[in-house]
């Protein structure tokens, strides 16, 4: 049979005869894999992954290409890869030999059955997010069966090659399970297709240093593994939790700076697979993220302690726009005045906090009030239906609201979010929007700024003898030098560049408005650069 | 093998390696689209890394923000382009000296050594003022590295105890850091404040 590609020139992806034909092997080939013995098996499933990889390329690398703007025909065939991704990863899965009867040196024959079960269920991780699926929940658990499995029959240090973007990798079967738990941990956040292609062939290129140890490294960072918690992949090691076994992040650092020095030189690394296509934004979008990700585990005592329990799913209530932040999310807070009084601020806030003396002193009971007026699902005037919050990691969150009242938000449009009554807003921004494939609800994803923002009454310090207020809100950064904290302001306010005044408890503050370190539709994050402190 | 081995070659691992900067103009061109994409600051990087006050500034600003790596990168990409920035080569001195990383400071001390103090006539009377600073530095330099190592013979000539030479703050002059502790100090009291629930008897009162 000739599979023949869509071809790649069309305004969008097509779903063909073609593709249908190439499922229907699929389902041939599983029904002959039970006349056949393992080894036989595992050389046939392996052959039709290269010609599946062949016939799809074309389009993975367009619908990954692709905008913001998809077709029908675009989500048909990425639910299709998808689809075809999972069918073979578990036809790889049922290769797998069962028991421990078997002769030890026909199991270490057989260890290609595991890389390349392991291999699939990594490829079929990527492209369930890729196609805007939630990630599978049985997936660490079938990991984790494999590689313990692999463990029993001794060959998971066995290096095996496999072929990935018509490249032969070598690989043990336990860089492997890593690389698929890593995929999984990583599919789960906010990396949108392009990037989670990026860091996949990254995580392919780095396999030599994705090796797993049975004690924590004494010294650096790690991650942990339970085998046995068919729920949880690589998770951060918790005092009194059982794990059996560790990766050490010191070697994937290593390897992040290496893949840096590629840049340097020019060569967008690896070198090799469709992601080199792909805008250098993508590529150093990832470096960020892999960073990011690698801090906060390195740094994870320090950001346990801030991080608050949320509910999985749960409603929530949502602002959006700095305006609506500051005039309704924030208003009962008002911490921080200006040494001119509060006549700017809201009435209800000053008579909350009171002005001059530092606001956030205020009586306990007053505390209270301000905190208990979360009423369930405050939102803008525009939100015509419940927000939903999908899920949450210590530097982003996901919500779900529906499409309609999505279009209405903007990439880099300042969000707060409450997630528990009776607990501060938190403040974000908007990095992405997804529709899902019902076309009914978006998800929106949000990198956290911070878990409690201040708001702010600023005075613009100025020659003339009447001076005007600004609203801000303060970001704290964790240095504790306090060069890393920010003010946010609206883009006028820091157009005219101005000293601000403000007086927090009995501190009273010059600030100059610094650098730009984010910004968005009609405000800006600026550094806040105290010029005098008494 | 020790999964926390060196085992890969490491951009910690050579102090300077000007060869990343490729003469090809299809390599150049992805660097500079690298260096543009990955600081912003930068639409031309090939002039901008040369203008060293500016790269100090950016540096100190990065590490400002808590992205000690992408200072750090940043310097490197300085230096990658032009060698001879001497404040370059400062600042990553004494940011080794502060993180106590004592093998990348002799790293630095040796290749600072090489490339400016080596080249310094100490004939003080008819130095320039550049030599009389290098050798200035070069004296800070060896008492900073025998606090870090003490028994290391290449710091023998250490002189007198000094103060931290704020080569890694530039415009320290301008900046205050007392009232920026004071201001955070006072954000953070104001976050406690937010974070704190109120006692539970208030509940019913």
């Amino acid at each position: 049979m000739e599979l023949t590609p869509s071809d790649p020139k069309q305004a969008g992806l097509q779903f063909t005869k073609a593709h249908r034909s190439l499922g229907d092997k699929h389902f041939a080939l599983e029904r002959e894999m039970d006349k056949r013995q393992t080894l036989e098996c595992v050389t046939i499933l392996a052959r039709a992954l290269r010609d599946f990889e062949e016939f799809s390329r074309a389009d993975r690398e367009r619908y990954l290409q692709g905008g913001l703007t998809q077709t029908d025909g675009d989500r048909a065939v990425c639910a299709w890869i998808t689809e075809r991704y999972e069918h073979m990863a578990r036809i790889a899965r049922e290769i797998v030999p069962t028991g421990l009867n078997e002769a030890s040196a026909g199991r270490h024959l057989r260890a290609p059955a595991w890389a390349l079960a392991i291999l699939l269920i990594g490829h079929a991780s990527k492209w369930r997010k890729i196609s805007g699926h939630r990630p599978d929940a049985a997936t660490p658990g079938r990991l984790h069966q494999l590689f313990r499995s692999a463990r029993e029959a001794d060959i998971d240090a066995a290096v095996q090659t496999v072929t990935v973007e018509r490249r032969f990798i070598e690989a043990t079967i336990e860089a492997l399970y890593v690389r698929a738990l890593l995929l999984e941990r990583f599919a789960s956040g906010n990396l949108g297709p392009r990037r989670l292609e990026i860091l996949d062939t990254w995580l392919i290129a780095w396999m030599g240093a994705l090796w797993l140890t049975i004690e924590p490294v004494a010294r650096g960072a790690t991650l942990c593994i339970d085998t046995q918690n068919s729920a949880r992949g690589l998770t951060r090691p918790v005092t009194g939790e059982r794990a059996d076994f560790y990766l050490a992040l010191k070697p994937l650092r290593r390897q992040l700076e290496r893949a840096i020095d590629y840049f340097h030189q020019g060569i967008i690394f690896p070198g090799w697979g469709i992601a080199q296509s792909f805008r250098m934004e993508e590529h150093v979008a990832v470096m960020d993220f892999v960073e990011r990700e690698l801090n906060l585990i390195e740094h994870a005592a320090a950001q346990k302690s801030k991080r608050f329990p949320i509910g999985q799913k749960s409603r929530v209530s949502v602002f959006f726009g700095f305006a609506e932040i500051y005039d309704r999310a924030l208003i009962k807070q008002s911490a921080i005045t200006t040494s001119a009084g509060s006549s700017a601020a809201s009435g209800n806030a000053s008579s909350i906090s009171g002005a001059r003396t530092g606001g956030y002193f205020a009586p306990a009971t007053l505390r209270l009030a301000a905190l208990a007026d979360a009423d369930a699902a405050r939102t803008n005037d525009f939100m015509r239906s419940p927000v939903q919050l999908l899920d949450i990691s210590d530097a982003g969150m996901g919500l779900e609201m529906s499409s309609d009242d999505a279009a209405k938000v903007e990439v880099d449009e300042l969000v707060a979010v409450r997630i528990d009554d009776g607990r501060p807003w938190v403040l974000g921004i908007v990095v992405r929007k997804v529709n899902q494939r019902n076309d009914y609800s978006t998800t929106v994803g949000i990198k956290v700024l911070t878990k409690v923002p201040l708001r702010a009454t600023l005075e613009l310090v100025t020659d003339r003898p009447v001076r005007q207020t600004a609203n801000g809100i303060f970001v704290a950064g964790s240095p504790v030098h306090g060069f890393a904290d920010s003010i946010i302001v609206s883009d006028a306010t820091y157009r005219a560049r101005q000293v601000v005044a403000v007086t927090i408890a009995s501190g009273h503050f010059h600030i100059r408005l610094g650098r730009v370190r984010y910004s968005g539709p009609g405000w800006k994050m600026a550094a806040a650069n105290v010029l005098e402190a008494r | 093998m020790d999964p926390t081995s060196d085992f890969l070659p490491a951009r910690e691992g050579a102090v300077l390696d000007v060869s990343k900067v490729q003469q090809d103009v299809s390599t150049r061109r992805l660097r500079d689209r690298y260096i543009a994409t990955r600081y912003a600051q930068f639409p031309e990087p090939g002039i901008a890394l040369r203008h060293t006050s500016d790269i100090l500034r950016w540096a100190r600003q990065l590490l400002d923000d808590d992205q000690p790596r992408l200072a750090i990168e940043l310097l490197h990409l300085a230096l990658e382009e032009e060698p001879k920035q001497r404040r370059v080569w400062l600042f990553l001195l004494e940011l080794a000296f502060l993180n106590e990383d004592t093998n990348q400071f002799n790293d630095l001390a040796d290749e600072f050594k090489r490339r400016f103090v080596t080249a310094v006539s100490f004939d003080m009377q008819n130095a320039s003022d550049d030599e009389k600073e290098i050798a200035e530095n070069n004296k800070i330099i060896d008492v900073m590295g025998i606090e870090l190592a003490p028994n290391d013979p290449r710091y023998a000539n250490a002189g007198e105890p000094t103060m931290l030479p704020n080569w890694s703050t530039p415009d320290s002059a301008e900046r205050n850091e007392a009232g920026q502790r004071q201001l955070h100090a006072a954000l953070v009291n104001a976050i406690a404040f937010h974070t704190t629930p109120p006692p539970t008897q208030l509940l019913n009162s």
